[in-house]
């Protein structure tokens, strides 16, 4: 029983921290991409309005993204990969 | 420049101070009836909640003393204005509640004296790039870090010694990041930080003497924005928030807006015998407790002990971030 809880815990521990790991590497993706629509901005001197607002726009967007896709991956943790086998059919 | 000399003397002093105001504060709290409920307990103890003004004070007077003579440096003076607005709105709230948009608005003030201050470098790092300019954008991002960061602080403070001791780590790693881009500035407030929390922590964790109070916790994600701006390691600042920002995260998500914590009907963990346990509601918001008690009911200082042990993976991200990434 103890051995038990002592499992559970190092598996909690473990899957929190792929959810970790998976979330800074999505975080440098998402930053990196964002940061290539973003940058034109600064460098060209005269910038047209409406392809600034379009690049300012795709940045906002892949970030928003990457929020959106972190919260799902939350949700499968916390329901199908944290659980137990005989605990996942118990969320209501 | 500090000498290492000046360093050492006004830790010293911080954490003394803070030793000292920590019985203080009790008394004063137990005199005016300023005393939170220490939920997550069988016997449901009231605790004096305002605890976090001994690590202020520990941080400020020592950072006051050392450069008494000295004020020239605009982000000692900026730490230190927006440290106190963020200390006013901590202890408002922990008074009487505020309304939880109107909080959010005010903790976007605390980072006005960065900006009137001219405190910071409009040129983050980003890994892979380097260094961008953001002379328009950047005053803006200082206001909307300062409230993330400051609210970020306050909803991991759910658990004895969970803020603490996950933020002690944090500003471990934030002297590691601020070293190597070589911010002495960065690295001092750090160490003020870390001895200030040392005093406190003992009467912190489980189970509790004292709580940090919403005015220790605005002060202190208020403490890590400023190190971030001051060094200039964002980024690396954001990675090593990691635990604590997916916690707000789900929490405003699960949410659907700004509400407080208390008026929700769909609880996210239980208690059954001091041990917690997370909720079976579907409904109720994803908190980074309610993910560590998902499998296994807990007690209360093991949750703790798990959050520390992200914070240490985070942090580790976080260097990693700065050392390789980041040209």
């Amino acid at each position: 029983m103890e051995e038990n809880i002592k499992k559970d815990k190092i598996y909690t521990l473990l899957s929190l921290y792929a959810l970790i790991i998976i979330a800074w590497i999505l975080f440098l993706i998402a930053l990196y991409f964002s940061s290539l629509a973003i940058i034109p901005l600064f460098s060209e001197k005269k910038p047209s309005l409406i392809i600034s607002i379009l690049q300012l726009f795709i940045g906002v967007s892949i970030i928003t993204l990457w929020l959106i896709i972190w919260r799902k991956l939350a949700k499968i943790w916390m329901f199908k990969i944290l659980p137990k086998r005989s605990e996942k059919n118990g969320y209501k | 420049m500090l000498s290492i000399k000046e360093i050492i003397f006004s830790n010293t002093i911080c954490f003394i101070i803070t030793l000292i105001m920590i019985p203080l504060i009790i008394k004063i709290s137990k005199k005016y009836g300023l005393m939170g409920i220490d939920i997550h307990k069988k016997n449901k103890l009231l605790i004096p909640k305002i605890g976090g003004i001994a690590i202020v004070f520990g941080v400020l007077i020592s950072l006051f003393i050392i450069e008494f003579f000295n004020f020239k440096n605009s982000k000692f003076l900026a730490f230190i204005f927006s440290s106190i607005i963020a200390t006013i709105i901590g202890l408002v709230e922990d008074i009487k509640e505020i309304e939880p948009r109107l909080k959010t608005f005010l903790t976007l003030l605390i980072g006005i004296p960065f900006i009137f201050l001219g405190a910071y470098t409009p040129y983050p790092i980003l890994p892979f790039i380097g260094k961008v300019r953001l002379t328009i954008i950047y005053p803006f991002l200082i206001l909307l870090a300062f409230a993330v960061t400051s609210n970020t602080a306050n909803m991991i403070d759910v658990l004895n010694g969970s803020l603490i001791i996950s933020y002690l780590i944090i500003f471990g790693g934030s002297i590691i990041t601020s070293y190597i881009v070589g911010s002495i500035e960065a690295i001092f407030i750090s160490t003020l930080l870390i001895s200030s929390m040392i005093a406190f922590l003992p009467f912190n964790i489980y189970p509790a003497k004292i709580f940090v109070g919403n005015c220790g916790s605005l002060f202190i994600g208020t403490a890590i924005a400023s190190i971030a701006i001051i060094a200039r390691t964002e980024v690396s600042l954001i990675v090593a928030l990691m635990p604590q920002i997916l916690n707000s995260f789900y929490i405003l998500s699960s949410f659907k807006g700004l509400k407080s914590g208390k008026s929700i009907e769909n609880r996210p963990i239980k208690i059954e015998n001091d041990m917690i346990k997370a909720s079976f509601d579907k409904n109720a918001p994803i908190t980074i407790v309610r993910l560590i008690t998902a499998r296994t009911s807990m007690k209360e200082n093991e949750v703790v002990y798990i959050i520390a042990l992200l914070s240490f993976l985070s942090v580790f991200l976080s260097i990693i971030t700065q050392i390789f990434l980041i040209k």
